[in-house]
Order: structure tokens, then C-alpha cells, then sequence
């Protein structure tokens, strides 16, 4: 599904320049569900950026199928995540000023989805907060935002599922909790790739990349 | 649809900062109102009258024929005026002047629907100007129909039956030409016969006009709809009288014939010409009206950058949201086409506020201003300038967010912090 051809990723700030990924090669099956690891500054985000379309690498190829993705432009970039990515972050990316339900609304709203509300009425289900659909983000606990943030992901509906650090923020118990819902979803059939800190977490995933310094270990 | 439902969602959840907008909106355009209005008006004073009177503001002006004298001056002021009419200098010389009189009710029914400026009834009299023949000509006078000024003839026995002519404002269109009112008095009767109507929008200038233009009003013209002018060429005497130079001649050369004739009959004439009455009283209120104007010059300029820089700092603060938004699957088009929209419906808002307070000032603080100025000033030339600053707001906000989103990535939208 996803193919990556030394991949490189340049970092220019005033002169400085930070080699975050030097030289990636990479693939990864459809249906998997992959953890990637690695300290601190090795590039972990960087790389999923890149993968989700949210970023274009500096050098190498990227294929997403046989489509050559680090050729696009950010016009193709923008419907190629919005047919294929859905993301969730550390700390949520939640709108803040926009509900529970209007947050995870929002993907379907550019999608044109007919019986909206029934698919995010779902999808909060599914993450057991549907009774928080008129609530505020602001007013959830961390676990309650990023399962927020999973409906979202789930009611965009897309093959691929993207999380950095998803249980980052979350306690040991939560975090866990966190990673059946993704589980859940993974079942569902689709595709997921999430970075993490935590062995635990690491533990349950079918495959690890280990990611040291811009560069896969293997 | 789309961008509109975003645009909408997006003002809900911003939505103390879009009413402050709004009004920051609204008290810009009623800033540049106010501003337009001084500027349109500073000039008011003069260019009505300049328009409306024959000769022009500056070559019209009052004699003041003194009054301390007894019967037989009176006389001789009665012959100096006939006598400088009739020089080439001079091109009107004459009186008016407003009185209440009753001679029919027909005519009083009519003027009792009118209850702004001087031609108001008051009980069972209503209001006449009764104005001299030679001095129709002050200002310029349109005829919707009946018969010019100069063909009148008058009758020149006194006595039993005087003639006298009548023009009436449009408001008394109904009323044939040729109708005779009657009006009896101990021993003597006046025959009014209505010599034309004038046409719509006729206007003339104030009789307070010879007493003062003072620093509080501004409009010296007054509305002639339910006018009615008395028409003679009676001899009597009176010591204002208006006074324009003919075409080749300056007010001050009739002024100077004047002079010379009063002479001639020991009368006393003191003058004064409407540009020196404007200097002397309204100057002050000009100047005031100028300098608003020049502010005007700084305010749109002002306005202008301020509802710019507030556009662009309240994109600033939500630049998270748009990187969200992009992460979702938005494409800087529709996040452009949301900021557009929401823009509009601020600049629709801002209209909409401000519109009532405009005319709230208008009737509390500009009550004294000529109502074609209220009404056209704000809508014909504020408000295609308000218009043009929204839209040059509303075009420059789009183009920086199309740059903002084209130039950082969604990850940087976003802010990192992974
Ligand atoms: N926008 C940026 N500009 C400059 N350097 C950057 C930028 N983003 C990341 N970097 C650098 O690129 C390297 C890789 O960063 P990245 O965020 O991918 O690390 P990471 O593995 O996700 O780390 P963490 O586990 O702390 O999230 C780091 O050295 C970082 O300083
Ligand atoms: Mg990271």
C-alpha cells in the first residue's frame, strides 16, 4: 500500500540545516497495523507527516498504490488526504470552539456525506461518548478528547489511519483503553500507523519500525 | 452551501470575536457617514444659494432703506426705488417677505398638510410671501404652467379693486390658472388670481436670509411644494430690499447707482452682499465643517488599514483551526472561500448596525440640515464608498489567507508540537 524510496527530509532554518530523515526506504501492507518507535528527535513525526500528505519530503520517492505521491502539489496533496488520510495527534487537534458532534462533523461536511448525523451519532458511539456530543472539547478529560478524536478519524471513513503518539498524553490505563479503540477500528479494515513511546503500547502492534537518528533499524 | 455552513459554524464558535468585528465595522462606516456629510455640507450654504439665485451669490445683496424718517421720506424712498429698478445695473431690486393671511380656505386646506419649513398654517390663517414683481427675478423660477413673471400686467388704479397675481407651489396643481380669490377689507377688496404653478422642487431663498445667516443653520433655501407667492407692483415702501446686478455689472457697481440715486433723493441706504453676510457669520461654522472634512481625508485611509490589520490578526489567531481543518481533507480554496464568506456577512452586519445609528444622528445632531443632503449623502456617496473600503477589505483579507495557507504546510498550521 504504502512505499517509500530513500526518502530525505531537510529541515532549513536561517543556515541551519537538520537532516530529519536520511534516506528512508519503507513499506508498508495494506490491513497492517504498524508501530513506529525511535527516541526523541529521530524523526518519527516527520516521516508520518509525510506519509499522511501533510508534508512533502525533500529528496526520494514516496507511492501510495502507484500513485507517485511526492510529486503532487499541494492541490493533489489536499484531495489525496482527504480521499485516503485521517489523523490523530498527541494533544487531540480537537476544535476547540466548535462541539463534540461539529467536530467530528467537520470531516464529513468535506466529504458532501448524505445522513450525517446518523454517521457521527456512530461513530461517537463506537468510542462510547455519545453522550458528549453537545459538550465542548475543553470540557472532556484526555481520554475523552482523543477518543473525540478517533470518531473524527473513524467518520472520515479513509483506508488509512494515522496516529502520533496517540496515548502521549494519557495515562498507562487510558492509554491502553486508547489502543483498543484502535484496534477496533483496525478490525474494521483498515490500515493503521501509529508512533509511540510506550513499550506497552509497541507490544500490541503486528509490526515495529524502529526509526534512530533519520534512519530505519532493522 | 459548503463554505457558507462552514462560514457560519465558524462565526458561532468565534462569536464574541466576530461581534466585536461587527461593530468595529459598524462604527467605521459611521465614522466615514458623518465625515462625508460634514464634507458635502461645508459647502451647502453657499452652493444652494449660488444655484438657486439668478445672478449668483456674489452679485446679490440687501439695501437697507433707513426708517427714521417721517411720512414724506417715505415718499422719497417709494421714488428711489422706482427709480433704481429701472437702471441698466441692476437687474432685480425688490421686497419680500412672509405674512399670515386668510383669503381661502381652498388654499388653506391644502398648505394644512404641510407642517415642515416656513409655509405652515397656524389656526385658520396660513402663510403668504407676498413679494414684489420686480424682484421674481432674484431667483431662477421654473413654471409647471401659467404665465412668466414678465407678462403680468397690473392695473395701476388704486383705490376700490387691486390685483394682485398668485403663484402657487406643485401641491396646488389641482387649482386651475386664472382662479380668482377674493379678499374684502373696510372700503377696499383684493383680487388674487392665480398666475402659475410652480414647478416641483421649486425652491427660493429664505427671507431670514437679509437678517442674518447665522452659525447655526445651515440650508438658507426653502422648499416651495405649498409655497404661495403674492405677486404686486405696488409702490409701497419697504426698507430691506433685495437687490442682483445685471449681467455685465458687479454688485458693487449697482450698489454704487444705488447709492447715487438715494442721493439724489435724500434718502439714507445702507448695504451689505450676501459674500460679505457669509463671511461675517458663517465662516466660523464653514471652518469647522472644513476641518472635518480634511479628517475625512485621514479617516478613510485609517479605517481602511485598521479593518485590514483586524481581519488579518483575528486569521492569525486562527490559523490552528485552518491546519485542523487541512488535516481533515480542506483545501486552502475552501478554507478561502469560508474566510470570504464570513467576511461578507461581517461587512453585511456592520451595515446593518450601522444604518439605524446614522439616521438616529441625522435626526438628533443634524436636524438643522437639508433633508436632500440627509437622505442622498449617505446612500449615494457614503455608502458606494463604504462599499468599496468592505470590499477592499474583504478582497485583501482573502488574498493574505490564500498566501498564509500556500505558504505554510498543515503541519505548520498546526503549530508542532509532536
Ligand atoms: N519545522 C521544523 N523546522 C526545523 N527542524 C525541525 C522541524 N520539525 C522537526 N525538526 C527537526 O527534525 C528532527 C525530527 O523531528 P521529529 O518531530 O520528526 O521528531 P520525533 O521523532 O517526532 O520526536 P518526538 O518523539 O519528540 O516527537 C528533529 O531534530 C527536529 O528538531
Ligand atoms: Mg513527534
Amino acid at each position: 500500500m504504502i512505499r517509500l524510496e530513500d526518502i530525505k527530509k531537510d529541515y532549513v532554518n536561517n543556515k541551519n540545516c537538520t537532516h530529519a530523515l536520511r534516506g528512508v526506504d519503507l513499506h508498508i501492507r495494506e490491513g497492517s497495523f504498524t508501530g513506529i518507535i525511535g527516541t526523541s528527535g529521530s524523526g518519527k513525526s516527520t516521516l508520518l507527516n509525510i506519509i499522511g500528505g501533510m508534508d512533502t519530503p525533500t529528496e526520494g520517492k514516496y507511492y501510495f498504490y502507484d500513485e507517485l505521491i511526492s510529486d503532487y502539489n499541494s492541490e493533489k496533496l489536499q484531495k489525496f488526504r482527504k480521499k485516503n488520510i485521517s489523523f490523530v495527534f498527541q494533544n487531540f487537534a480537537l476544535m476547540n470552539r466548535y462541539s463534540v458532534y461539529e467536530n467530528v462533523e467537520m470531516p464529513l461536511l468535506i466529504r458532501k456525506v448524505k445522513n450525517k448525523k446518523k454517521i457521527v451519532m456512530d461513530c461517537l458511539e463506537q468510542m462510547g461518548i455519545a453522550d458528549m456530543a453537545k459538550k465542548y472539547p475543553t470540557q472532556l478529560s484526555g481520554g475523552q478528547q482523543q477518543r473525540c478524536a478517533i470518531a473524527r478519524a473513524l467518520a472520515a471513513d479513509t483506508p488509512l489511519l494515522l496516529a502520533d503518539e496517540p496515548t502521549g498524553a494519557l495515562d498507562q490505563k487510558t492509554g491502553a483503553d486508547i489502543i483498543d479503540c484502535f484496534k477496533a477500528v483496525h478490525k474494521s479494515g483498515k490500515t493503521v500507523i501509529l508512533i509511540t513511546h510506550d513499550m506497552n503500547v509497541a507490544a500490541r502492534c503486528e509490526e515495529i519500525i524502529k526509526i534512530e537518528d533519520g534512519l530505519i533499524q532493522l | 452551501m459548503l463554505h457558507l455552513r462552514l462560514a457560519i459554524d465558524n462565526i458561532f464558535s468565534q462569536f464574541k470575536r466576530f461581534l466585536i468585528s461587527v461593530i468595529i465595522i459598524a462604527v467605521s462606516i459611521i465614522t466615514l457617514v458623518c465625515t462625508v456629510l460634514a464634507y458635502e455640507l461645508q459647502g451647502y450654504a453657499y452652493d444652494s444659494c449660488d444655484e438657486l439665485l439668478a445672478q449668483g451669490f456674489e452679485k446679490t445683496g440687501v439695501l437697507y432703506v433707513d426708517d427714521e424718517t417721517e411720512h414724506e421720506i417715505e415718499d422719497a424712498g417709494t421714488c428711489f426705488w422706482e427709480d433704481a429698478s429701472t437702471r441698466k445695473e441692476i437687474a432685480s431690486l425688490g421686497c419680500m417677505s412672509t405674512y399670515l393671511f386668510r383669503f381661502s380656505d381652498e388654499l388653506l386646506n391644502i398648505q394644512g398638510e404641510n407642517d415642515e419649513g416656513i409655509f405652515i398654517t397656524n389656526g385658520d390663517e396660513f402663510t403668504v410671501m407676498t413679494i414684489d414683481a420686480r424682484s421674481l427675478n432674484l431667483c431662477n423660477m421654473e413654471l409647471s404652467k401659467g404665465i412668466e413673471p414678465e407678462e403680468l400686467e397690473f392695473s395701476r388704479e388704486s383705490g376700490e379693486n387691486i390685483h394682485r397675481y398668485i403663484y402657487l407651489g406643485s401641491a396646488y396643481e389641482s387649482i386651475p390658472i386664472g382662479t380668482e380669490y377674493i379678499m374684502e377689507g373696510a372700503g377696499y377688496s383684493f383680487v388674487y388670481t392665480v398666475a402659475g404653478i410652480l414647478e416641483e422642487g421649486q425652491r427660493w431663498v429664505s427671507p431670514n436670509l437679509s437678517i442674518e445667516m447665522n452659525s447655526t443653520s445651515i440650508d438658507y433655501t426653502i422648499d416651495c411644494t405649498y409655497g404661495i407667492f403674492c405677486v404686486d407692483n405696488l409702490q409701497y415702501f419697504t426698507n430691506e430690499l433685495w437687490i442682483s446686478a445685471s449681467d455685465e455689472y458687479s454688485i458693487d457697481e449697482a450698489v454704487e447707482v444705488c447709492l447715487e440715486v438715494a442721493d439724489k433723493y435724500g434718502v439714507t441706504v445702507r448695504y451689505t452682499t450676501l459674500t460679505e453676510l457669509y463671511e461675517t457669520s458663517c465662516m466660523e461654522n464653514v471652518q469647522i465643517l472644513s476641518y472635518l472634512a480634511e479628517v475625512f481625508v485621514i479617516i478613510v485611509p485609517a479605517v481602511l488599514l485598521m479593518l485590514i490589520a483586524m481581519q488579518i490578526v483575528s486569521m492569525l489567531f486562527e490559523l490552528n483551526t485552518y491546519g485542523i481543518m487541512c488535516s481533515m481533507g480542506f483545501g486552502t480554496k475552501d478554507i478561502s472561500i469560508m474566510i470570504m464568506i464570513k467576511n461578507i456577512i461581517m461587512a453585511l452586519m456592520g451595515l446593518v448596525i450601522a444604518a439605524p445609528v446614522i439616521v438616529w444622528i441625522e435626526k438628533s445632531f443634524m436636524k438643522e440640515a437639508p433633508a436632500p443632503i440627509l437622505a442622498e449623502v449617505p446612500c449615494l456617496v457614503a455608502l458606494p464608498i463604504a462599499v468599496v473600503i468592505l470590499l477592499v477589505v474583504i478582497f485583501l483579507t482573502t488574498i493574505v489567507s490564500i498566501i498564509m495557507l500556500k505558504r505554510y504546510t498543515p503541519v505548520e498550521l498546526m503549530g508542532k508540537r509532536n
